[in-house]
């Protein structure tokens, strides 16, 4: 729904109109004009609450309202509506169900305790795929696309907390992998890819952000790809989430990489279909294997 | 017998080949295994390490061109050893700039580095001399085998 008001986007630099939807324990926030998007989650439903805009900030200022005043949105002092004291339990797929926000209010929201901020756009997914097979040792590898069945081991590696706690959840709930390992950075990843692989523990799928610190997703992948050839293991699909835009550049990537696949959050989707649709893609990956 | 192994990723082969030739001229030159990109440093590495056959030295241009930069090899090697549980294998930096902010941050990152400024204006014959020598040292600073 439309928040009435408008908010700054760090993103745009300026003030814009923003939407914003709860999904399940997710509060969805985007700009209606970059799809740069907020998303907080809340552990009950007392961590939400809906701010006047115009009122001061209150201090001392928490570290979450810290990192929501580095993006240009601050904690308000003064909770006006009451709408969304009671929100859904926390199941992704119950996107939607939870009450709506007022309508008259103007949406400066946070969360607080164990919400995590994320600046990334939180949009439409799309899936893309490389133009072509590449070739060699990935024809015998494991494709994408068939039966749903639950993958026993999935990396997930993301320097976003709440994205990671968002997949995280949305593998686990909807029974697509037993087991979710997750890396705040490439480096990390590489080395527990390392010891779980040598471990007979190597994953069945790596989700990878694309833009991350130390080490850009890119790289990270193909030093995965270098690694698994020099333990002689078969490479991994990965599957990129990323805001980055699949350009041609990435496309031949995703073909250099082999049985790599692509998710974009991409500008002037559904937010409150956000949850649905990375699922969605998910289960198409899974359902790819035999 | 060979002062061990060491791993070069150099993509300008001329300084892999004639550094190969002044190492050589010592009688525990050590093996050198070239890579021209990072991703067959890291391909080796892994390979090495997982082997038994951990090279004594890396040697890596952080400018290397390919997938795999040289600098984004030097951290993929160290958490290679990390998930293996082998201590850290010294790495040289071997470069025609000047230690900057880049180079600085990236020894910082990975530890158990050297930077060594080669002199592009030289013959490569000079610069590999030099490097051989460096190289040298640096083995002997590391003892064991």
């Amino acid at each position: 729904m439309r928040v009435p008001g408008t908010k700054y986007c760090p993103s745009c630099g300026q003030d814009v109109p923003l939407d914003a939807t709860l999904e399940g324990a997710y509060l969805m926030m985007s700009c209606t004009n970059c799809g740069l998007g907020l998303g907080l989650k809340v552990a009950n439903s007392e961590e939400i609450h809906l701010f006047q805009s115009g009122t001061p900030p209150v201090a001392p200022v928490p570290p979450v309202a810290a990192g929501l005043a580095r993006v240009g949105l601050q904690k308000r002092s003064v909770p006006v509506v009451g709408a969304v004291e009671r929100p859904a339990p926390a199941d992704p797929r119950s996107a939607g169900a939870a009450p709506p926000l007022a309508p008259e209010a103007s949406g400066e929201m946070f969360g607080s305790g164990e919400s995590v901020l994320n600046t990334q756009a939180m949009q439409a997914v799309q899936v893309m795929q490389p133009p072509a097979a590449s070739g060699g040792a990935a024809a015998a590898e494991p494709s994408l696309g068939g039966p749903v069945r639950q993958m026993r081991c999935v990396f997930l590696v993301e320097d976003s907390a709440f994205l990671r706690q968002v997949a995280r959840d949305l593998l686990t709930t909807r029974n697509l992998a037993k087991e979710v390992i997750e890396s705040a950075d490439g480096p990390a990843f590489l080395e527990e890819f390392t010891r779980a692989t040598l471990a007979g523990r190597k994953p069945e799928l790596v989700i990878l952000d694309v833009r991350m610190p130390d080490l850009d997703g890119r790289e990270v992948a193909f030093a995965l790809r270098a690694i698994e050839a020099g333990l002689g293991v078969k490479r991994t699909p990965i599957l990129f989430f990323s805001a980055v835009l699949c350009d041609e550049p990435f496309k031949q990537v995703l073909a250099d990489l082999g049985n790599a696949k692509y998710i974009r959050k991409a500008e002037g989707g559904d937010v409150q279909q956000l949850g649905e649709r990375i699922v969605a893609v998910l289960e198409r990956l899974v359902g790819t294997r035999k | 017998m060979p002062n061990g192994r060491i791993l070069m990723a150099q993509e300008l082969r001329s300084i892999v080949d004639l550094t190969t030739t002044a190492l050589q001229a010592d009688s525990n030159a050590p093996d050198v295994v070239a890579c021209d990109d990072g991703a067959l440093f890291l391909t080796h590495y892994a390979r090495l390490l997982r082997a038994g056959q951990a090279p004594r030295l890396s040697v890596l241009d952080p400018r290397v061109t390919g997938s795999v930069s040289g600098a984004a090899a030097a951290i993929g090697a160290r958490s290679v050893e990390r998930g293996l549980g082998h201590p850290p294998i010294p790495i040289l930096f071997h470069t025609a700039e000047p230690a900057g902010d880049d180079m600085r941050a990236l020894l910082g990152r990975v530890g158990r580095a050297v930077h060594l400024q080669r002199n592009a204006e030289l013959p490569a014959e000079e610069q590999s001399r030099r490097l051989a020598i460096a190289i040298g040292k640096l083995l002997q600073q590391i003892g064991g085998k």
